[in-house]
């Protein structure tokens, strides 16, 4: 009889566990190990219970709408700014809360499970968060597009920028990029 | 003391595991006997992990972590123990239980609970 999980398996199957269950988790799979499918079924089975429980344990109530409403507006305004007629399609705006709810389930386990691995989901999360909440808050405050069709040739962080220069009415954005677009 | 929650014939079934295992009460023993007294369902390991959480959350079962074992792959196991809430939550069930089946027994007649009880008798045995 096998002794027990190849690491691998038991590696690949340690990534999907929230940390604070781990331990047992990966133990009792390993105790209740018969062959290499039995270990990959009984984890199939067993890790996406133990992850929405951790998630039901760990997630604010109150908090948890607020930030999916939150990451909601980002997305839309980050459609309204790149792609406004993807908004006027039929399914846009449901089709808007996939991502929101891909990045909610991100941020709701990734709080407290684990001073690491929370630190860097938080990171990995909340980085592109931030980039689209002020993308979101940018286009809603420049009403007036300026920059006509030449805002459209520019990579979308630049344009961001070159936004926020229009809203807070200085000098527009010189930099090397955008000197080379002007050229053309 | 703070009166129970009333308990889902779910929670019932895993309060009874770790009251029978004692000690030995963790993820592996409580999710084999949980499958006995189920039976003929069949009962996931997750099922059983999320029951524990939330009994816990409840305050009526507490955990505590073992030595690492190496016959776990060098792993500890969460041992479960039920606590003063959880013993008074079961004993109010097994109450509810006996009431019921002494009902049923009273409208269906002896006979009905006598072949019953046989019938359970030879299931366990």
């Amino acid at each position: 009889m096998s002794s027990g999980p190849s690491k691998i398996a038991e590696t690949i199957v340690g990534v999907f566990v929230p940390p604070a269950c781990r331990e047992e988790v990966l133990g009792d799979l390993y105790e209740r190990y018969r062959s290499a499918g039995r270990y990959g079924l009984d984890a199939a089975r067993t890790v996406p219970l133990v992850i929405a429980s951790r998630i039901r344990r760990t997630a604010n109530p109150q908090v948890l709408p607020m930030q999916a409403f939150a990451l909601y507006e980002a997305f839309l305004g980050a459609a309204w700014f790149t792609n406004r007629a993807f908004l006027s399609e039929r399914w846009g705006l449901p089709r808007l809360a996939i991502p929101t709810a891909i990045r909610t389930a991100r941020i709701a386990p990734g709080g407290r499970l684990c001073k690491a691995r929370g630190a860097i989901l938080i990171a990995v999360g909340a980085r592109p968060t931030v980039r689209c909440a002020v993308r979101a808050g940018i286009a809603r405050l420049a009403a007036d597009d300026r920059l006509g069709s030449r805002a459209s040739e520019l990579d979308p962080v630049l344009r961001v920028r070159v936004r926020l220069r229009v809203v807070l009415r200085t000098a527009p954005v010189v930099s090397t990029g955008q000197r080379s677009l002007a050229g053309n | 003391m703070s009166a129970p929650d009333s308990l889902g014939q779910f929670e019932q079934l895993v309060l009874t595991a770790i009251l029978s295992l004692h000690d030995d009460a963790y993820g592996v023993t409580i999710h084999s006997k949980v499958q006995e007294l189920a039976r003929p369902k069949a009962v996931s390991l997750g099922a059983v992990y999320v029951t524990l959480d939330r009994l816990e959350d409840k305050g009526l079962v507490a955990s505590w972590m073992t030595e690492p074992k190496r016959e776990r792959g060098g792993r500890a196991k969460r041992c479960y123990r039920l606590e003063a809430l959880g013993e008074r939550a079961l004993q109010e069930s097994a109450a509810t239980a006996k009431r019921v089946w002494d009902m049923i027994s009273e409208v269906w007649g002896k006979d009905w609970a006598r072949e019953w009880g046989k019938r359970w008798g030879k299931e366990v045995g």
